[in-house]
């Protein structure tokens, strides 16, 4: 009986972490250019593939972290919700270019028109009332590996 | 005589359910459990406002009272002409629209849009004091605990 209420926690820790809080939080190398990402108007809790490897997101006390330069990155964001006696979840992704000289925002949108959600990142601009544009390099999530 | 029962319990519970469609009130951060509005500026000038209904809210009410929503933080804010984007991208382009087409997110209704607030009107903007009073009616009409 004990055994089976261990198992019970373990798996019920597991699936509240989503394997998320078990991965190294992304700090750029030392001296490495970097592009601020504003990433806390989004949802959920965020990852980034960088090199090919999966790091947890920690944003800072403005909500940015800090992505390099000239390397395509994905983000994810991991947001779910309760409704009755179910879960649900959504995990968008996509990946752009980060470039220098440009801050960037990340919006997580839920879209029931299409059943789904999405997380984009958009250039921060003083052009217009919004304060954002559009990204030109976004791109499909690319394969990572988790360490 | 037990089927009897059966079918007679079955429809009081559906009765009872039918009672429990989400009224119009803030979400209080729990979406799923009451459902309701909520709201939060950013980014830029824009707020995005959102109203997530349970199973038993038709997509129609859900989209009559996100409208209703944007019209009150448009009073609270102190403008009474404001514009409804769909989606962020549109907001960018300034594609304006007269409500959100609410869809469904697994099988509750549920619309999210963003808004901006004008001084002056211009075309596509929607008037604030005609749209609480046109939907008025219908908020009070639920009860509604704002």
């Amino acid at each position: 009986m004990t055994r089976l209420a261990s198992m019970l926690l373990a798996g019920a820790a597991l699936a509240a972490f989503g394997g998320c809080a078990l991965l190294p939080v992304y700090q750029p190398p030392p001296g490495a250019k970097t592009a601020p990402v504003q990433v806390n108007l989004a949802r959920g809790g965020k990852t980034a593939c960088v090199g090919g490897q999966s790091y947890r997101l920690e944003p800072d006390d403005k909500g940015n972290v800090n992505l390099p330069l000239g390397e395509r990155v994905t983000l994810q964001s991991d947001f779910s919700w309760a409704g009755g006696n179910m879960t649900y979840s959504c995990h968008p992704a996509t990946s752009f270019v980060p470039r220098a000289d440009q801050a960037y925002t990340m919006i997580f949108e839920i879209e029931p028109e299409n059943h789904s959600c999405t997380f984009r990142p958009y250039r921060q601009t003083t052009e217009n009332r919004v304060g954002l544009d559009f990204e030109p390099t976004i791109g499909l999530p690319q394969a990572c590996r988790k360490p | 005589m037990k089927r009897g029962i059966a079918a007679c319990a079955l429809g009081a519970t559906l009765l009872g359910l039918g009672g429990c469609a989400t009224g119009y009130h803030d979400a209080g951060g729990l979406l799923g459990y009451t459902g309701g509005y909520y709201d939060h500026k950013g980014p830029g000038d824009l707020y995005k406002v959102g109203f997530a209904g349970n199973a038993f809210i038709s997509a129609d009410k859900v989209r009559d009272y996100l409208t209703y929503r944007c019209a009150e933080i448009a009073h609270r804010e102190g403008h009474n002409w404001f514009a409804i984007y769909r989606n962020l991208p549109d907001a960018i382009r300034d594609q304006r629209t007269a409500s959100k087409q609410v869809g469904k997110m697994y099988n509750k209704p549920w619309g999210e849009v963003y808004v901006l607030f004008f001084e002056k009107q211009e075309d596509g903007l929607l008037d604030a004091d005609e749209v609480i009073a046109r939907l008025k009616p219908l908020i009070e009409g639920q009860g509604a605990k704002s």
